[in-house]
């Protein structure tokens, strides 16, 4: 007989008593006293739940709803927060491909002279004179320069070497 | 079972702690010792927040939440390396029943927790192999798993354990 199969057949009856103790079946016939309080012993681990291990099954379906209910607003404010950046996103590449009218357009400096596009009327500022020939180009109405400028900025102010 | 407790069902929920709590617990005595009440919580607790993603049956279920159970012990283990609690070092045997008294116990009453009790003297690597064998009914590949060793190791740490509780046993026998 050789090492190997000595080893199995000492070892044989123990591995089937482990086996049928792990499977939580009978013992075979014959198995020692120990194995036979070894199988009562994991029996009695394995046995259902206490009433004492139960005691807690209230408090824990409480959290269990606790936790589950702060989930939920977490998740749809995810939800929406998605769906404003899509929403974003959708519209800047809408306006960049002209879909949409740019609100640039509207603040774009109109040169002076040019009228409008728009059909409203344009401010008072920017309607201009008519230019004369000869003369530095017209500012608008309502832009002074110099002394008048500065008085109007402080009234108080004595003119520039007029004041004596 | 599973589905309706992972859509939030409050009542599906309840059936899963009832069947799966008592395992987790003798678990947790094996590993946590007098905290496996704390940890089986804050398990619960962390199985409530990702049961909605979880996939499996019964009985991937039950590996993840041993799973679970296992790294908070690993957790709580390393915040007390980090800020030992324990005054003197005899505290740690004082904890730890004799292997002889609760062998009479188990004997006597057949009580689970005097059978848990016995199992706890076990090396930890034979009794938690014992544990997730016997009471959690897992298989060797499942535990090897959990327990990050191979089959092999697995079946060699339970069959171990059984003969040293079987051996103790034997002595109360014969006593």
């Amino acid at each position: 007989m050789s090492i190997l199969s000595r080893f199995r057949s000492r070892r044989s009856p123990e591995v089937a008593c482990a086996r049928a103790l792990f499977a939580g079946q009978r013992l075979p016939a014959g198995a020692p006293a120990s194995q036979q309080a070894l199988a009562r012993l994991l029996r009695a681990a394995a046995a259902p739940g206490t009433a004492r291990e139960l005691a807690g099954e209230v408090a824990a379906a409480a959290a269990f709803v606790q936790v589950t209910s702060q989930r939920k607003p977490r998740r749809n404010a995810r939800r929406v927060l998605a769906a404003a950046a899509c929403a974003v996103a959708v519209g800047g590449t809408a306006v960049y491909a002209g879909v949409a009218p740019s609100p640039h357009h509207k603040m774009v400096p109109l040169p002076f002279g040019v009228p409008a596009h728009h059909a409203a009327p344009a401010p008072a500022a920017s309607r201009m004179p008519p230019r004369r020939p000869g003369r530095s180009p017209a500012r608008p109405q309502g832009q002074a320069t110099g002394r008048k400028a500065r008085q109007a900025v402080n009234p108080a102010a004595p003119p520039r070497g007029g004041g004596r | 079972m599973l589905r309706a407790a992972a859509a939030g069902e409050e009542a599906a929920f309840a059936r899963l702690w009832r069947d799966a709590h008592p395992p987790l617990l003798r678990y947790l005595r094996v590993l946590a010792g007098d905290r496996a009440e704390d940890v089986a919580g804050e398990v619960w607790l962390e199985v409530a927040r990702g049961l909605a993603r979880f996939k499996g049956g019964e009985l991937e279920f039950r590996g993840w939440l041993l799973t679970l159970a296992r790294r908070r012990v690993i957790d709580m283990r390393r915040r007390e390396t980090r800020r030992p609690e324990r005054l003197t070092a005899d505290a740690a045997e004082l904890e730890r029943p004799a292997a002889d008294d609760t062998a009479v116990a188990a004997l006597d009453n057949l009580s689970t927790d005097a059978a848990i009790a016995l199992i706890a003297t076990l090396p930890r690597d034979q009794a938690e192999v014992i544990v997730l064998r016997v009471i959690a009914g897992l298989n060797v590949g499942q535990v090897a798993r959990i327990v990050g060793k191979r089959p092999g190791a697995v079946r060699v740490a339970a069959h171990r354990g059984l003969r040293s509780l079987a051996a103790r046993l034997g002595q109360q026998v014969t006593r």
